[in-house]
């Protein structure tokens, strides 16, 4: 019958998922592609542009990894499936070592006899004439003084210490489970997206807002209504202690018109709102263009928002100007940063525009605009004008429910090896026997660890040397 | 000041690499009684170059990791400092420093071929968690690294006691005053466990600083992933240990394959691959 049942298909799932070779194939192999993804350009990594270099570059290597999913392999099916059986291994193996863990918490807890006692690796034997309730005594009291908890049957002790650190292992184990189950359900309800804002400027948090977003399958209409103004930009910001901490966005978020929450965000300082994170990202500098109509009235304007793309201090951006067929390109040059023009008052430098107006594709204006200032748009009756200058700045906005749970499960990782590796079961077997004969009282003392054995052999010394001081004290 | 923190860096480096010399001296013509002099001059090498590191730091205003020759400085003291500490514990395993050492003066060394130029801290590694995420990685290093001193011990002594066995040698040995075998493995084991949690740490702790700093815990950035190869491959090294019997030699061997990965990890991905992570460590 047993022969049967062994070979019944749930019993033969059950044996593979729980092998420990399994596991130890599974993850060599998860190594194995990781370092593969370290190697192959990941698109999730690179920009599009030095993506498509490389593929220029290696057209026959992009052809074959892309077929095989390689080019986003942490995404990849090959590489989510090795998790996915890694993942039913560690389930399988916690289970097994749950029922272990609780078995041997119970198995331990025995009484031994002198001769089971004699058969330990770790043990001594101890004779003195004191009488044994007086032994048992001063055992009990050098055991105690050693942390151990005992229990006492006649004239056997067993004493034990830290026997809780046997669910290391399976913590460690349900935590693995944890996270891994923690990052899906973060990544299945994920929104990122990037929201390019203007000084002064107020967006709804909404799909349509984002200059890119990215969603889980389980995000969709879930958006908030609330809105998030730039209030103010600084472009080297010095908080209270006076520490430089580069770019920073004073950011407000309001609803109905009411303001919930304000805080400067830069590096390292984020600012939360309703799981919603907000990052600072790039930015850059926006100058306010208005397209005048002959009679001076307005066609259009707005804040083109033009960004410094090699760090040079040169802002550039090419725009459309409404349905009149003109397309421009512009760079903003600032001789000082934006915030030290207004702070200080008198340093009343203008930021420089360098200008250029195409019609159809053909260069019909090129020259430099100061603030407020207007050209007459050659061939065209029409005037651009130059009459305001602001910062812009995007904000990385991010909403993961399972961060904090993955925070959780590290940290109870953590906790589960500190169990494993230095809470280590240790139990100590005692027998004391009367010798009629000599009148003598003989110690039968043993001891075991479940893990460092042979490290253990110092602090078992250390006990049988205390007995020995304690019994030779009682007999001055 | 700058001068001074740099014949103090000069001072430490020296007297690390006149450790090096005793303790491969004790090891190569078995002379125990030496090991005194091999610890002393790490000891006053470490006293060297901890003013060294403190007057720096005084002077950049941070703390020791911003370029290649701090990091590099910081992994040495970190080795030397746990080495010497471990050592005090455990008397018998003094003579692994002939690993830690001269791998602490290479470290130095190394260093010093890099620029010593003041960089600001930039915005991105102001945090608290890049504090707790380099000194875990810095301990894990370190303790990887005595591992392999003592596996190298084990492998030593091994191979000796199969000789005394076969004959070959049968006088009061060297190696009869290091611990016992199963010792030794234990200890192995102890440490790549400490090692472990460890990197454990520093993982969390690094993941709580790139969410804070770029918005997510987690994004396979070639260090980031050579991390946790780096945890896998320890993960491995204990299952093999716990579970499927290794112990003694083989294990032995794998921490030496240990800290090969982690070595990688901590100094190489700069150079192979380009990420977040090593375009300040690479400058």
């Amino acid at each position: 019958m047993d022969t049967i049942t062994d070979f019944s298909p749930g019993k033969k799932i059950s044996s593979f998922f729980q092998s420990r070779k399994l596991a130890v194939v599974l993850i060599s192999l998860i190594i194995l592609f990781s370092i593969m993804g370290t190697h192959i350009p990941q698109k999730s990594q690179l920009k599009p542009e030095v993506y498509n270099i490389w593929k220029t570059n290696h057209p026959t290597q992009a052809e074959i990894f892309d077929f095989l999913g390689f080019t986003n392999l942490f995404s990849s099916p090959v590489f989510i499936g090795l998790c996915f059986l890694l993942f039913l291994n560690t389930l399988f193996c916690t289970r097994n070592m749950l029922v272990s863990s609780l078995r041997k918490l119970k198995r331990n807890q025995q009484f031994q006899n002198k001769d089971q006692i004699s058969g330990l690796e770790v043990k001594s034997e101890i004779s003195t004439g004191e009488e044994d309730k007086i032994v048992i005594s001063h055992i009990d009291s050098v055991l105690r003084s050693h942390g151990y908890k005992l229990i006492l049957e006649g004239n056997r002790i067993f004493a034990e210490k830290d026997r809780y650190g046997v669910f290391g292992i399976p913590l460690f184990h349900v935590c693995i489970l944890f996270i891994i189950l923690a990052t899906v359900y973060g990544s299945m309800g994920r929104m990122e997206g990037d929201m390019r804002l203007i000084e002064g400027q107020s967006l709804q948090e909404d799909h349509g807002n984002y200059m890119f977003i990215n969603e889980g399958p389980l995000f969709y209409e879930n958006h908030q209504k609330f809105d998030i103004k730039l209030e103010k930009f600084y472009p080297d910001y010095i908080d209270g202690t006076d520490t430089p901490r580069g770019a920073a966005g004073k950011l407000i978020i309001s609803e109905n018109g009411n303001e919930m929450k304000t805080d400067i965000v830069y590096s390292n300082n984020l600012m939360t709102y309703r799981d919603y994170t907000f990052l600072g990202n790039v930015y850059g500098m926006a100058p306010l263009l208005v397209l005048m109509n002959p009679d001076g009235t307005v066609y259009s304007g707005s804040y083109v928002t033009a960004s410094d793309l090699d760090n040079s201090g040169r802002y550039v951006a090419s725009f459309d100007m409404g349905n009149t067929g003109l397309e421009g390109g512009l760079m903003v040059y600032m001789t000082t940063p934006l915030a030290g023009v207004e702070e200080s008052g008198n340093a009343k430098q203008t930021p420089i525009l360098f200008l250029k107006i195409f019609e159809r594709g053909k260069e019909i204006y090129d020259g430099t605009l100061r603030l407020n200032d207007t050209v007459k748009i050659p061939g065209n009756n029409m005037y651009l004008g130059f009459y305001d200058i602001k910062y812009w700045s995007n904000f990385y906005v991010v909403k993961d429910d399972g961060t904090l749970l993955v925070y959780a499960g590290v940290g109870l990782i953590t906790l589960s090896l500190t169990i494993i590796f230095f809470v280590i079961p240790k139990r100590v077997w005692v027998e004391v026997v009367k010798n009629g004969t000599n009148d003598v009282t003989e110690i039968y003392i043993g001891g075991r660890a479940d893990k460092f054995r042979s490290l253990y052999d110092e602090e078992f010394n250390d006990i049988v040397e205390r007995i020995k001081e304690r019994l030779s004290d009682g007999t001055d | 000041m700058a001068q001074i923190d740099y014949i103090l860096y000069l001072a430490a480096a020296t007297l690390y690499a006149l450790s090096s010399i005793l303790y491969i001296y004790c090891l190569v013509f078995r002379k125990n009684e030496k090991i005194g002099f091999a610890v002393n001059s790490a000891i006053a090498g470490l006293l060297f170059h901890s003013v060294s590191i403190a007057l720096r730091w005084i002077e950049v205003g941070h703390g020791p990791y911003i370029s290649m020759y701090e990091v590099l400085s910081k992994y040495a003291w970190f080795s030397v400092v746990i080495f010497l500490l471990v050592q005090h514990k455990y008397q018998k395993i003094k003579i692994a420093g002939f690993v830690v050492m001269p791998i602490s003066f290479l470290l130095m060394g190394v260093s010093l071929a890099y620029s010593r130029d003041i960089q600001t801290l930039p915005a991105a590694l102001r945090s608290y968690w890049l504090i707790a995420h380099v000194v875990f990685a810095n301990l894990a290093f370190g303790a990887i690294l005595v591992a392999v001193g003592v596996a190298v011990l084990y492998i030593l002594k091994e191979r000796h006691s199969k000789k005394v066995e076969a004959c070959l040698e049968n006088e009061e040995s060297f190696y009869d005053r290091l611990p016992d075998l199963k010792v030794m493995d234990d200890l192995m084991y102890r440490f790549v466990a400490s090692g472990l949690l460890f990197l454990t740490i520093m993982i969390g702790a690094g993941a709580i600083w790139a969410n804070q700093t770029w918005g997510r815990y987690w994004g396979w950035d070639p260090t980031e992933t050579w991390s946790l190869v780096t945890w896998f491959v320890l993960g491995i090294c204990l299952h093999l240990r716990m579970n499927a019997g290794w112990s003694g030699r083989r294990i032995a061997w794998f921490i030496i394959f240990c800290i090969i990965v982690l070595a990688f990890s901590v100094f190489g991905v700069g150079y192979v691959y380009s990420g977040l992570h090593t375009n300040y460590l690479t400058s």
